[in-house]
């Protein structure tokens, strides 16, 4: 499985977009991943709230046949002492500096899709395996956690890649927010 | 970002050339990542603390896949700028 993604992205190439930078088209079957890629990257990128990167064959100057693509912004992951956000909300407006919060930094995948004619590539799971080792190799800033806002249909896969539910109250929604340990990374 | 797409469905109602049906569609907007309060910050602070270990085969295969991608980003990079270069 591994062989066939490294023999058949061996012409391919990784680009981040900049806010002229466009897609003329995309489907990875998901109305809502192409609008993102399509129509909402560049505005993303415009207000600097998150990157877009696009994997494609290195001739496709004008983004017309790319294989898929991922967004990163800068995120954090804040844990409360408190037992709910009213108790929490109730004591920040008595005591205004104190903060009772506990922030670890993380690197956000807002978006990641594939295209339809590329699945079953592996390509997803080598976008991945490329974010994870790419905040912890060169981590110039600080970075514990990867965290993802994954459709529903995208969670098993996140599952299988060692990505956790970050709580109980979006099991419902249409995505939900994952996290991986970057700690899970280190060797002995 | 709003935008309307127009569809044309064929023969809906019997005797019509067409109807017309517009759709709106909006791409969902990405989370924000919530304070962890009660449980869910405890379970989270009990996983921190858990030292799970990925297997070698695992960790040779991150890797791979690192430079794999690294060398197509450098590589994108190289591109960029050589157009770049040959449009000035």
């Amino acid at each position: 499985m591994q062989q066939q993604s490294d023999t058949s992205t061996s012409a391919m190439i990784v680009v981040k977009l900049e806010e002229q930078d466009s897609v003329k088209s995309f489907d990875c079957g998901d109305d809502d991943l192409n609008d993102f890629i399509l129509h909402e990257s560049p505005l993303y990128r415009k207000e600097k709230l998150a990157v877009t990167y696009v994997l494609k064959e290195a001739d496709d100057l004008a983004n017309e046949h790319i294989k898929a693509f991922f967004s990163l912004s800068n995120d954090r992951i804040s844990i409360s002492d408190f037992d709910s956000k009213t108790k929490y909300n109730r004591f920040s407006r008595r005591f205004n500096n104190h903060k009772r919060l506990k922030s670890y930094p993380a690197a956000k995948i807002g978006r990641l899709a594939v295209h339809a004619s590329a699945k079953g590539m592996n390509i997803g799971s080598m976008l991945l395996n490329f974010i994870k080792r790419y905040f912890t190799a060169d981590n110039k800033t600080g970075c514990r956690f990867i965290t993802v806002d994954a459709y529903a249909a995208a969670i098993p896969f996140y599952l299988r890649n060692g990505f956790v539910p970050l709580n109980e109250e979006d099991a419902d929604e249409p995505t939900r927010l994952l996290y991986f340990d970057l700690n899970d990374l280190d060797e002995d | 970002m709003h935008f309307f797409e127009l569809f044309f469905v064929p023969l809906q109602p019997k005797g019509c050339e067409f109807s017309l049906k517009y759709v709106f569609i909006m791409a969902r907007p990405i989370k924000e990542t919530p304070i962890l309060y009660g449980e869910d910050a405890r379970r989270f602070e009990a996983r921190m603390k858990e030292r799970r270990r990925i297997s070698p085969e695992e960790r040779a295969r991150i890797n791979a896949d690192y430079e794999l991608v690294l060398g197509m980003l450098k590589r994108g990079e190289e591109l960029k700028q050589q157009r770049h270069a040959a449009t000035v």
